[in-house]
C-alpha cells in the first residue's frame, strides 16, 4: 500500500486528449473515484508519473494523485472516511481510459482501456493474531520468520480501532500491536480505556516470544499519540527505545481515568461550527483553556520522539502541542531528542501514503453524529503523508 | 492538437494498453529510500549488533530481509537484500517453494556479508550453491527438487488462481543441500503469479474447440493469440494467462491428450480455434497471432503457411521444427515419425534423445512445411543444445528457404547457445531432463531436454522480453493512426 507504481498508456493517436479514472468499491460498497486529464506525446503515449496533468482531480505531475485525491462519487453517501477492515483482501482500484476530457458520466461512455491493481496492507507471510488476553483488545501483526523481531504499539485517536497502519509495519519488518482502546464493544470501558490498560498492553507485547523485549517503540496518532507521551514521560516501566508521534493534542485530558469521549462531548457545545457546518474541534480545546504546562510534562521522556505536525489541522492544536513539547525538551537537555517534522497545509488525518485526503469526515459520537474539519489540502496532504511515511520508517530502522 | 469525435475514436483506436509497473527496481528508488537501502545510522548500529551478540545484556535482533516484489508475476526480477547480519560473515541465502504436487524446490547461493552486514543479491557474488557469480535472479531459476525427492520432475503450474509462494531465508555458513537442520536467521514470503488483477479466465467448449481463453481487464478489443504446447499434450494454461496479463486475449487451446483421437485433430481444428478467437467480441479481428512450443510450433508453421486459411499477424515459435507438417490429421505426423523410430537415441543415462527422428533436413521442400509461403513476420527460437528437436538446424533450414523465395524480411531468428528445448517463460527453473509420456504409445519415458542451467535462464530471460517487444510491435504499436 506504501508503494508507489508507473501507469502509462500506449498506443494513443499523438497528441490525442484521454481522461484517466480510477475507481474502487470499498468495503462498506462505497463508490470511490478519480480522474485526470492527460494528452498523449508526439509517439501516443501517457506516462503518469512524468506527464503533467490538465484537470481533474489534481494538477501537474502527480504519479500517484489516482490514488489520493479519490473521493466519494456523487450519489452514493458522503463524508465517510475510506476504512479497510479485513487485512487479507487487498483495496481492488481499477484504471479505465475515456477519450477526451471528461468530467462526469462515466458510466455511459465505454473506457478505451482498464487496467486493475491490488493495494495491500499486509505482505505474503505476515501473521496476524487476534488478540484477548488480561483484558488487552487489540489485533497483533508479526512479520514471517524467527524474529526476534523489535516491536511497536500502534494507537489511534478518538475514531477507534484500525488495523491497516500496524500490518503495513509488520509488512515492513516490525512486531506491531495495533490497540483498541476507545470504541470497541470488547472493552470494558467504551468511551476510553485508562493508563493501566496501556501497561498491560505494554507488558503484553514484551511477552511475545517473537519479540525483542528491549526493543520496543510507541507509534501513535492524535488522542492515543498524547496517551503515549504521557506514558513514555511518566511510567518508570514503560521504556521505549523511540515514540512516533501525529498530530498529538498533548496535554488535552488526563488520560488516567478514561471516558474521553464523554468528555469531548462536553467540549463540543463551545465548538465553532465553519461556514459549511463542520466542527472545528480544535478552537474548542484551545477555549477551554488546557494548560499545556501543567497537563504535560513531557521532561520524563528519554528516548527519541518524532512529533509529525500538520499545521493545517483544525481538529488539534497540533502544532502548538509539538512545540510546547519540545521547548519543555529543551528546558531539561534534551532537546537533540525531539525531530519535529511540520507540514503546511496538511490536516490532522495523516494516514500511510497515498490515502485519500479527506478535509472533513463523519464523527460518530454517543449520541450524535457531527460532521468534523480535520483540515488539509489535496496535494500539500498527500505529499505529507508521502514524505512522514519515509521518515517513520528511517526514525524506526535507525533505533529499532 | 486533434481531437477525436467519439465515432471516428471508436473506429480508428482498436486496441490501447494500459499498463502498470511497480516501482521497486532499485534505480527506481530514491537512493535513500529506507524501502531499500539502510541509513549511516544502521552501520553503526551493525556493529554494535556485534556487540550485542557478545553482551548479555542486549537481546539480539533479527536479520531483515527485504524481498521485491512481495507480490509479483512470475517474468518480473526480483531484488532480496538481506541486512542486520553480523559484517563479513558467512551466510547461505535459500529459496524455497512447494509445488502443486507437493514436492519441495529450493536453490541456495553462498554469500559473504559486506562491512556493514549486508548481503546484496542482485550486487553481489555467489560463491557457491545452485549458481554463482552475480545473479540477481538465481535463487528461482535454479530451483531444483530438493534431495530425497521423486526423480526427473518437471515444475508446472496447475492453477493459475494460486500463486507460487517463495520462502526467502538466510542461514549461517555455508551450507551444500542439506537444510533439515539448518535454523534460519530470517525468512520472507514472495508470491508469485501467472495472472495479474484483472485477467478473466473463460473455459472454451464450443466448435468442437477444447481450450481456455484469458481475457485482459476491460472491453477491449484486444489483440489475440493462439498458444499452443508440445507434444506433452493436455491443456496448459500458465503461458496464455501471463500472456493475458500483457494485454493479448489469448486461448490456451488443447489438441492431445491420453483421449484425444488423433485422426480427427488437424489443421481444421487449429483453423476453428484461430477464427474463434478472430471473431471473440473482444478480439480485434485482424490483430490476432499465434505462439507455438515444441509441436505446437511445427503446428503453427504449418497452418500458417498454408495459403489463404487463416491470416495470422505474426507467429512466434520456440523449439520448433518444420519438418513436422501438419496437415489433415495429426496422425500422418506421428506416423511419419514413427517411420525414423530405429533413429531415438539413449544417452549414458538412459535418457531419451528424438532429436534424429526428423534428421537430416529433407532437401526436398515437399518434406517440410514451405515457409515461402509465408505473409506475416515469424519470430523464432530455439536453443543450440536442443536434445529434443533438431530445433537450431531447422531455424537455419527455414532461414534458407525463406531468403529464397524471397519472404526473408519477414524473419527473425534467435539461437541461444547452450539453451536446451523447454524454453519457458524467464526464470521457470531449469529442466535438462524429465519424465515425459508419449502419448502415442503411451509409454513413460524419461527425456532429455539439453541445456545447461546459467545459459538457459538467460535465454528464457532473453527471448521473453524478445517476445513480448515482438507482439507489442505487430499486435499492438502497428495499428496506431499517425495523425
Amino acid at each position: 500500500m506504501d508503494e508507489p507504481f508507473q501507469l502509462e498508456v500506449a498506443c494513443l493517436p499523438p497528441h490525442c486528449p484521454v481522461t484517466l479514472r480510477s475507481t474502487l468499491c470499498s468495503e462498506g460498497n462505497d463508490l470511490w473515484e478519480s480522474f485526470s486529464h492527460y494528452v498523449s506525446d508526439e509517439r501516443g503515449r501517457v506516462n503518469v508519473s512524468k506527464d503533467d496533468s490538465l484537470g481533474g482531480s489534481y494538477i501537474g505531475c502527480e504519479p500517484m494523485g489516482l490514488l489520493w485525491s479519490l473521493r466519494l462519487a456523487v450519489g452514493g453517501r458522503q463524508n465517510i472516511r475510506l476504512r479497510k477492515k479485513n487485512m487479507q483482501t487487498p483495496l481492488v482500484v481499477d484504471i479505465s481510459l475515456f477519450d477526451g476530457h471528461t468530467i462526469d458520466n462515466f458510466n455511459t461512455q465505454t473506457a478505451l482501456a482498464m487496467t486493475t491493481m491490488e493495494r495491500w496492507y499486509m505482505a505474503p507471510g505476515v501473521r496476524r493474531i487476534e488478540v484477548r488476553e488480561n483484558g488487552v483488545v487489540g489485533t497483533l501483526f508479526i512479520p514471517p520468520g524467527p524474529g526476534p523481531f523489535p516491536a511497536l504499539l500502534d494507537v489511534w485517536g478518538l475514531a477507534g480501532f484500525m488495523e491497516h497502519r500496524a500490518a503495513l509495519l509488520a509488512s515492513r519488518g516490525y512486531a506491531c500491536l495495533a490497540l483498541a482502546y476507545i470504541n470497541h464493544p470488547e472493552l470494558q470501558l467504551g468511551s476510553g480505556m485508562g493508563i493501566s490498560y496501556f501497561q498491560e498492553s505494554w507488558k503484553l507485547l514484551q511477552s511475545v516470544p517473537q519479540v525483542s523485549a528491549d526493543r520496543l517503540g510507541l507509534l501513535g496518532s492524535c488522542f492515543g499519540a498524547a496517551i503515549f507521551i504521557l506514558m513514555a514521560s511518566e511510567l518508570p516501566d514503560i521504556s521505549p527505545r523511540c515514540l512516533v508521534a501525529i498530530n498529538s493534542p498533548s496535554g488535552l485530558l488526563n488520560p488516567g481515568e478514561g471516558n474521553y469521549l464523554e468528555k469531548l462531548q462536553r467540549l463540543l457545545p463551545e465548538t465553532k461550527l465553519d461556514a459549511n457546518g463542520h466542527f472545528m474541534i480544535k478552537d474548542a480545546i484551545l477555549a477551554f483553556g488546557i494548560d499545556l504546562e501543567r497537563s504535560l510534562q513531557a521532561g520524563g521522556i528519554q528516548c527519541p520522539v518524532l512529533l509529525i505536525v500538520g499545521e493545517d489541522d483544525q481538529c488539534v492544536p497540533s502544532l502548538e502541542s509539538a512545540q510546547k513539547l519540545e521547548a519543555q525538551m529543551r528546558a531539561v537537555g534534551k532537546g537533540h531528542l525531539v525531530t519535529k517534522l511540520s507540514y503546511p497545509e496538511a490536516g490532522h488525518l495523516i494516514e500511510p501514503p497515498y490515502h485519500p485526503v479527506m478535509r472533513s469526515s463523519s464523527f460518530i459520537l454517543p449520541g450524535q453524529t457531527v460532521t468534523l474539519l480535520w483540515g488539509g489540502v489535496g496535494k500539500p496532504h498527500a505529499a505529507a503523508q508521502e514524505d512522514s511515511w519515509r521518515r517513520i520508517l528511517e526514525f524506526l530502522d535507525k533505533h529499532l | 492538437m486533434s481531437s477525436l469525435t467519439t465515432s471516428m475514436a471508436q473506429h480508428l483506436i482498436k486496441s490501447v494498453k494500459v499498463f502498470l509497473r511497480f516501482c521497486r527496481r532499485q534505480d527506481d528508488m530514491e537512493k535513500d529510500d529506507p524501502l531499500w537501502q539502510p541509513l549511516t545510522g544502521a552501520a553503526e548500529r551493525s556493529f554494535s549488533a556485534v556487540e550485542d551478540l557478545k553482551s548479555e545484556n542486549e537481546t539480539r535482533i533479527s536479520p531483515k530481509i527485504i524481498a521485491q516484489p512481495t507480490r509479483g508475476l512470475v517474468d518480473e526480477k526480483i531484488y532480496i537484500r538481506v541486512s542486520n547480519l553480523i559484517p563479513n560473515k558467512k551466510f547461505t541465502l535459500r529459496c524455497l517453494l512447494q509445488s502443486e504436487d507437493k514436492d519441495l524446490w529450493h536453490a541456495y547461493g553462498h554469500y559473504i556479508s559486506d562491512d556493514i552486514g549486508v548481503v546484496n543479491v542482485a550486487e553481489d557474488v555467489c560463491l557457491g550453491g545452485s549458481y554463482t557469480g552475480k545473479e540477481p535472479n538465481g535463487l528461482i531459476w535454479s530451483l531444483k527438487p530438493v534431495p530425497g525427492s521423486r526423480p526427473a520432475l518437471r515444475l508446472r503450474k496447475q492453477n493459475v488462481f494460486i500463486p507460487f509462494l517463495l520462502n526467502i531465508s538466510v542461514h549461517n555458513g555455508h551450507i551444500n543441500d542439506d537444510f533439515k537442520d539448518a535454523c534460519s536467521l530470517a525468512l520472507t514470503v514472495m508470491e508469485r503469479w501467472y495472472i495479474a488483477p484483472g485477467v478473466s479466465r473463460i473455459e472454451v467448449r464450443e466448435n468442437g474447440i477444447h481450450g481456455t481463453l484469458f481475457l485482459p481487464p476491460g472491453t477491449g478489443p484486444f489483440p489475440g493469440l493462439l498458444d499452443l504446447w508440445g507434444g506433452g499434450g493436455g491443456l496448459v494454461e500458465y503461458r496464455s494467462a501471463l500472456l493475458a496479463s500483457h494485454g493479448y486475449a489469448t486461448l490456451a487451446l488443447e489438441y492431445l491428450s491420453s483421449k484425444t483421437d488423433f485422426s480427427k485433430i488437424g489443421e481444421k481444428y487449429f483453423e476453428a480455434a484461430f477464427g474463434y478467437l478472430e471473431s471473440h467480441p473482444q478480439v480485434s479481428r485482424e490483430h490476432v497471432g499465434i505462439f507455438g512450443l515444441c509441436f505446437g510450433a511445427s503446428v503453427t508453421l504449418s497452418v500458417a503457411a498454408n495459403e489463404n486459411k487463416i491470416n495470422p499477424k505474426c507467429l512466434v515459435c520456440v523449439s520448433g521444427t518444420h519438418v513436422i507438417r501438419i496437415g489433415e490429421s495429426i496422425d500422418k505426423a506421428f506416423a511419419d515419425l514413427k517411420l525414423n523410430e530405429k533413429n531415438t537415441r539413449l544417452d549414458e543415462n538412459n535418457h531419451v534423445i528424438w532429436r534424429e527422428l526428423v534428421l537430416p533436413i529433407p532437401t526436398d521442400s515437399n518434406k517440410k512445411v514451405n515457409l515461402g509461403n509465408l505473409k506475416c513476420p515469424l519470430l523464432l527460437i530455439a536453443g543450440d543444445d536442443d536434445q529434443n528437436w533438431p530445433t537450431p538446424e531447422s531455424a537455419e533450414d527455414i532461414e534458407k528457404m525463406m531468403k529464397e523465395a524471397g519472404n526473408g524480411h519477414l524473419l527473425t531468428k534467435i539461437i541461444y547457445p547452450k539453451a536446451g528445448h523447454l524454453i519457458e517463460p524467464p526464470y521457470s527453473p531449469h529442466i535438462r531432463f524429465s519424465n515425459f509420456v508419449d502419448l502415442h504409445t503411451r509409454k513413460k519415458v524419461i527425456a532429455l531436454w539439453g541445456g545447461e542451467a546459467k545459459e538457459h535462464a538467460f535465454a528464457q530471460e532473453d527471448s521473453w522480453k524478445k517476445i513480448l517487444d515482438f507482439l507489442d510491435l505487430h499486435l499492438y504499436s502497428s495499428n496506431t493512426v499517425l495523425s
